[in-house]
């Protein structure tokens, strides 16, 4: 996806069209830690976290349940933000629990229509029990943002958070512009300088590995539909 | 991205000075976000004021940092020591910091001091050492020495080190910064009450 870094996050989204008169989202994505040699510098780069987001513009959606979410977790804790007015009546404080259920794949998926609180307590009891990438999901009636974070005994992600997965369903009865970004944040990168021959050239190389991580970090656009 | 990389990869390697406030010059850095959560061992911060730049989480290890002014959000959070060490000594992280790098004598040797009465174990020694080699202050290091020689000991028990300490602690006298060595020391110990009550 990103061409210096075909290894740190190689990712695959496509809308396909479902037998109900839905389009679904489909994504694939591998993480892993990437190397990267510039000149005299050479920069080992891995993440922590990754977010991908489905944004749906132009459409009045008249909170119909056109839109539904699907995580394919291996655990998940989902917060559900207002995006907008129309959606405030979801407020923060209107918390339901949660359904896990078995998925096909691996792992646990979660139901995306009850609306979540997030909690550090919660977070913290699902990430010690799984060694696995951690979900965190936001949303709203026009958009959805999943965050999968490294495994609590991991130093980054390293393997697939998605693997030809179902992450939406989007009913075709409302036109709307789909757009579907992978966002790397500033903080979920870290780079380190992997080699150098003295302390005066690990010092530009650190400098360097900084330069590459704020580069680096952004919203990388990979599907954008007008329905 | 690539094409500025490579700029930017060819400004750094011709730059002379690897001065930590030479070396970002070649790049729009935002002080006090770019720099939280890096590597940047074995950096040198020699006399410099770097208290624009916010170091929380960063890797500081082997770093030259004689007479550097950093803030006070980088003492606290930054990684200045090996980092399994630090890890060790997580609750005192503060004092750590504040006894190498505070900018006035008296108030690294009052860090110094509760750390040690804190946690009188030989695994203070690297810090220890730290300020007898390099503090630029006789007092600091000469302090540290006596404290480093009082761990040592075999004859006595961590609670009589502690005492020990908090009594060469409160012997100190610097006829000019007296009252401000014990307000230091006052401050510290309501903040580690739990721990430090004989000061």
């Amino acid at each position: 996806m990103i061409s210096e870094f075909p290894n740190l996050v190689n990712a695959k989204f496509d809308l396909r069209a479902g037998n109900d008169a839905n389009r679904n989202l489909f994504g694939w994505c591998n993480c892993s830690e990437d190397e990267f040699r510039l000149g005299p510098f050479s920069v080992r780069v891995f993440i922590r976290y990754v977010d991908i987001e489905l944004s749906l513009e132009g459409c009045v959606t008249n909170y119909d349940s056109w839109f539904a979410a699907d995580m394919r977790p291996t655990s998940a804790q989902i917060t559900f933000e207002s995006e907008n007015e129309t959606t405030d009546r979801k407020s923060k404080k209107d918390n339901a629990e949660g359904s896990l259920s078995s998925d096909n794949s691996s792992g646990i998926a979660i139901g995306f229509e009850q609306q979540y609180e997030k909690s550090i307590k919660n977070y913290q009891k699902f990430s010690l029990e799984n060694r696995v990438n951690f979900v965190v999901a936001s949303g709203s009636e026009t958009h959805a943002r999943w965050r999968f974070i490294k495994a609590q005994n991991e130093t980054h992600i390293d393997g697939f958070v998605l693997k030809n997965t179902k992450l939406a369903s989007i009913s075709n009865s409302k036109k709307c512009k789909i757009e579907v970004y992978v966002k790397i944040p500033k903080f979920g990168i870290f780079t380190s300088p992997s080699r150098f021959n003295s302390i005066r050239e690990q010092r530009k190389c650190n400098i360097f590995a900084i330069i590459v991580r704020k580069k680096l970090s952004g919203k990388y656009k990979v599907i954008s539909d007008d329905g | 991205m690539m094409d500025d990389l490579g700029s930017v990869a060819e400004k750094i390697a011709s730059i002379k000075s690897t001065k930590f406030l030479n070396l970002i010059k070649v790049y729009e850095f935002d002080p006090e976000t770019d720099f939280v959560d890096v590597d940047l061992r074995n950096s040198d911060f020699s006399y410099q004021d770097v208290s624009k730049f916010n170091f929380s989480g960063s890797l500081l290890t082997g770093s030259n940092t004689k007479g550097a002014k950093f803030s006070e959000q980088s003492l606290t959070y930054a990684i200045f020591f090996d980092p399994k060490l630090m890890e060790q000594l997580k609750p005192y992280r503060y004092l750590i910091n504040r006894s190498v790098f505070s900018r006035r004598y008296y108030e690294r040797i009052a860090n110094f001091a509760t750390l040690a009465i804190c946690n009188p174990k030989s695994n203070i020694f690297p810090i220890g050492e730290e300020i007898v080699a390099n503090d630029i202050s006789k007092y600091a290091s000469h302090f540290a020495y006596n404290v480093l020689h009082i761990i040592e000991s075999n004859e006595m028990s961590e609670n009589t080190k502690s005492l020990e300490i908090a009594r060469i602690a409160r012997k100190q006298t610097y006829p000019l910064d007296r009252q401000k060595y014990y307000r230091e020391l006052e401050k510290l110990q309501k903040m580690y009450s739990k721990t430090v009550s004989f000061i």
